[in-house]
């Protein structure tokens, strides 16, 4: 399968990188994977079903605090939690999913956005949660013997494969649900509402079953992104409205309905940020007069213009650019051979 | 002719204080083509919608004959009426425009889809029989229609000709005992209205279909329809064959007289 591949890919850049000079850009790395996963679910959601959420950032902050507690204070084994985490997320999204029954696009937007505002007010306010601050765990224990504790870089690098492992996954359920019967009701739902009904598409399950697996997918980014990083993230600087907006700029800039545009639509808004500013900042204070430049507010100004350009201008996504690339090379070769038989 | 299928009775709706059906009753008999007609807004559509149950709050009652017993429609959710072997297509097009013309059909065979997302998921072995089963089914419809060409093109940017019979060959797929058009012919040119009244007619013939349509089109109407009932403010003015029909005089004025001033 092609997702396995890309899986490995995947992972063998991400290792290439903790071998290399600056293996704390791996981390960077980590998250563009993690956020492709979140992002596969959220395009379930909003290019296949129609709907929109601005929690998906909060139910990310919910796995990671969640497998946080089972792990450190109930030392639930790692899988269990994990499976824990993965069933409430279900259930929350199944809560959340009934805010669509009764309004849809910006109203819902607006619905979600205020969940988000009470969960990171719960994080804050709970001691459990360490008060919405991060919190590391020692160390992930699988089988009861392989420790890792993500300092280490070999330990690291087998975290990396955890999270192609996961990617992998990722796209293959979405690929499974989307090519599916069901994939085809998530388009009706949101395409031709009444038809949907008139041919027996029950609107309110398959709305209902959206929100489910993207908050199901936002949880399991969530897992992975503690299994990684080793720590639950905090909520107002990872948890946050900011990441929300970011996850729905990868599905807007990547192509909605795209499955690997959803890759690239994280490698573009996470990856040209992180991997090229900075060389670029330092760059630029390199010169005498421009010493303290920073381009740190650059990034959602950067993310912003993506998406004001790719609506204008590729509304099926960055995405559509490989496609065509694709298309142009293939025309030239088949135009190739009758040239040639013109010439002769 | 054979038996009911559907019976309408005392049929009202309101909107506010509008009454847009007003106390409405007829019949459709088996392998029947019954042609609904009347001016814009005499309520038509909105009949449809209370039969196909969008509509759940009319006066009145609509009852589906089955072979054993009757069924009240309006204890049916909007989503099961495909069950009970009543399929639609829509006056505006209600087609997924960034899809497959195969995609559209299968909507419609949406209540043969035994499987649940779990089965999708995980990749059932007898998802992808029936898949296949389902698609061979699809492209049979599809070449009834003439269209079998076009199953793998996008439905956006299809002449509207096409996807007014993609609407049909959707609304197939249910294997429906009674298939409502709305406004089939409307937006074709004279050609296409001649293949869609074929087609019609062989839908009714070949699939045993009784047929209820809303048409403005005349012509259409007269070479197709066993019966014809005409309504105006959602009230009933005549019923009879398409030749009766027109020469009825409250139809006249209403309809025509209007029509041709």
């Amino acid at each position: 399968m092609q997702y396995i591949l890309l899986g490995t890919v995947m992972f063998f850049i991400g290792r290439s990188i903790l071998l290399g000079d600056t293996p704390s850009n791996a981390d960077y790395f980590a998250q563009i994977l993690i956020y492709t996963i979140v992002a596969l679910g959220l395009n379930l959601l909003l290019g296949f079903s129609g709907l929109v959420s601005l929690a998906t950032a909060a139910f990310m902050g919910i796995s990671t605090y969640g497998m946080h507690i089972l792990m450190e204070n109930y030392e639930v084994n790692y899988f269990l939690a994990a499976l824990i985490v993965l069933i409430f997320a279900g259930g929350l999204g199944l809560l959340v999913g009934v805010l669509s029954l009764k309004m849809q696009g910006i109203y819902l937007a607006i619905a979600t956005l205020f969940v988000a505002h009470v969960i990171g007010e719960l994080f804050r306010s709970f001691e459990a949660f360490n008060y919405g601050e991060s919190a590391r765990i020692s160390e992930i224990t699988f089988f009861g013997e392989t420790s890792l504790s993500g300092y280490a870089q070999d330990d690291r690098i087998y975290l990396m494969g955890i999270v192609a492992i996961g990617l992998i996954l990722a796209f293959v359920v979405i690929h499974n649900i989307v090519k599916s019967p069901s994939g085809r009701a998530f388009m009706a739902i949101s395409r031709s509402y009444h038809a949907a009904l008139a041919m027996g598409i029950s609107v309110r399950r398959y709305r209902l079953l959206a929100f489910m697996i993207a908050t199901i997918f936002a949880a399991f980014g969530g897992i992975l992104y503690l299994t990684y990083m080793q720590s639950t993230g905090s909520v107002d600087r990872n948890w946050n409205l900011e990441l929300s907006l970011i996850l729905l700029a990868i599905v807007v800039v990547g192509g909605m309905k795209s499955l690997p545009g959803m890759l690239l639509g994280a490698a573009i808004i996470i990856g040209i940020p992180e991997f090229f500013f900075t060389p670029f900042e330092e760059f630029l204070q390199g010169f005498g007069p421009l010493e303290n430049i920073s381009l740190r507010g650059f990034d959602d100004i950067f993310t912003g213009l993506l998406i004001i350009l790719t609506i204008l201008f590729y509304p099926y996504g960055a995405i559509r650019i490989i496609s065509r690339l694709k298309h142009t090379v293939q025309s030239k070769f088949q135009n190739k051979p009758s040239k040639g038989g013109d010439a002769a | 002719m054979s038996e009911n299928v559907l019976s309408v009775k005392d049929l009202s709706m309101s909107f506010g204080g509008l009454k847009a059906v007003d106390s409405l009753s007829f019949h459709i008999k088996g392998k029947e083509i019954l042609g609904l007609i009347g001016p814009n807004g005499a309520g038509k559509t909105t009949v449809f919608n209370c039969i196909t149950q969008f509509y759940k709050n009319y006066e009145g009652i609509v009852i589906l004959q089955g072979a054993n017993k009757d069924k009240d429609l309006r204890e049916v959710p909007v989503h099961k009426i495909i069950d009970y072997g009543i399929a639609r297509t829509f006056q505006n097009l209600e087609l997924i425009p960034d899809t497959s013309v195969m995609d559209n059909v299968l909507i419609g065979a949406h209540k043969d889809v035994k499987s649940n997302i779990i089965h999708h998921i995980l990749q059932f072995p007898s998802l992808k029989r029936n898949e296949k089963r389902l698609k061979e089914k699809a492209e049979r419809i599809l070449a009834f229609l003439g269209i079998d060409h076009l199953k793998d093109a996008y439905v956006h940017g299809q002449p509207y000709g096409i996807m007014k019979l993609i609407e049909i060959g959707r609304a197939l797929m249910g294997d429906p005992s009674l298939l409502i058009l709305d406004e089939p012919a409307a937006g074709l040119n004279e050609k296409e209205t001649k293949h869609l009244e074929g087609i019609v007619k062989k839908i009714n013939e070949e699939y045993e279909t009784a047929i209820l349509l809303i048409e403005h089109n005349m012509g259409f109407v007269m070479d197709l329809c066993n019966t014809v009932i005409a309504i105006n403010f959602g009230r009933f003015l005549a019923q009879g064959t398409p030749k009766e029909v027109q020469n009825n005089k409250a139809v006249q004025e209403a309809y025509l007289g209007e029509a041709e001033s």
